[in-house]
């Protein structure tokens, strides 16, 4: 058992269990780096190899949760639905990385990405 | 010359005015800069592979920050003539289509940063950009692939070789 026993129990009050699911995390990842810029929705579901369904339900949770934004975009003039991460979402993201990270004992507070 | 007045430049000499509120235009920065530098003109910005495909977040906080530069399209700084054929030639083959230079600027990320196997970055690209059809994919990769080869020396003694025939043939069936 590691040292940090308390500090993992106590933070863990902090991170909210929803977004702890696979595709979740995948599209709090794949969207924390890309800022204002985000990413359309056929860009993740090719990117992260998720079938429709699955990403799209999963998008609007986040969506009603606050964690992303929606907007309506036009590439080439086919009209396409971009995702991009709150400042809420990526503090939560940043929440969750760093309480996964104590729990998997990796070095320092959180995982180099 | 720092890299946001170089990446001006190049985009005056592409005649591509930036608004940063577009999309595509975002898309286009991105990709242009990212081709270039596998290019080699000299840029400090990192790039990595993102659901986007290459994609730099430290280029991104310099046109939402520096906006109206972007937009007026207006620096002092000139380009080298090797970094202007780069830009001309890269305008030439891609025509600033967001979905060639989407597709281009990621074939070119695993095949010549990655250094995958050809066939194999094709296949990865065919996955990640599964949203675009068949033909537009060859298209771009076979355009990236005209812009970032660089044959080395036996390769260029190789194909001197091999198309120094044709040449001599050809100059033989004119002569009858």
């Amino acid at each position: 058992m590691p040292d940090n026993l308390i500090t993992i129990v106590e933070e863990s009050e902090d991170v909210d269990s929803t977004i702890i699911s696979r595709v979740r995390l995948e599209i709090l990842w794949a969207l924390s780096d890309l800022g204002e810029d985000g990413a359309t929705a056929r860009q993740l579901k090719a990117g992260l190899n998720l079938s429709d369904g699955v990403l799209y339900a999963n998008l609007k949770k986040l969506v009603e949760m606050g964690y992303l934004r929606s907007e309506k975009v036009t590439l080439e003039g086919k009209e396409l639905e971009l995702y991009a991460i709150t400042p809420e979402g990526l503090a939560e993201w940043q929440r969750v990385r760093g309480w996964l990270c104590k729990l998997l004992g990796c070095a320092g507070d959180t995982c180099g990405r | 010359m720092d890299d946001r007045s170089k990446v001006i430049a190049c985009f005056r000499e592409a005649g591509f005015r930036m608004n940063k509120d577009r999309f595509e235009h975002r898309l286009i920065a991105q990709k242009l800069v990212y081709l270039l530098k596998l290019k080699g003109v000299e840029f400090a910005y990192p790039f990595r592979l993102y659901v986007r495909g290459p994609y730099s977040p430290a280029f991104a906080r310099e046109y939402y920050q520096h906006a109206d530069e972007f937009s007026r399209c207006e620096t002092e700084s000139t380009l080298s003539p090797a970094e202007a054929d780069s830009v001309a030639e890269l305008t030439a083959l891609f025509d600033k289509i967001p979905s060639l230079l989407e597709i281009g600027a990621t074939y070119g990320y695993l095949a010549y940063e990655m250094h995958r196997p050809p066939q194999q970055a094709y296949r990865i690209v065919r996955r990640m950009k599964s949203f675009y059809s068949n033909e537009q994919i060859v298209r771009g990769v076979n355009r990236a692939k005209q812009y970032l080869f660089v044959p080395t020396e036996e390769e260029k003694a190789a194909l001197d070789a091999e198309l120094g025939e044709w040449q001599r043939a050809g100059i033989r069936s004119m002569r009858h």
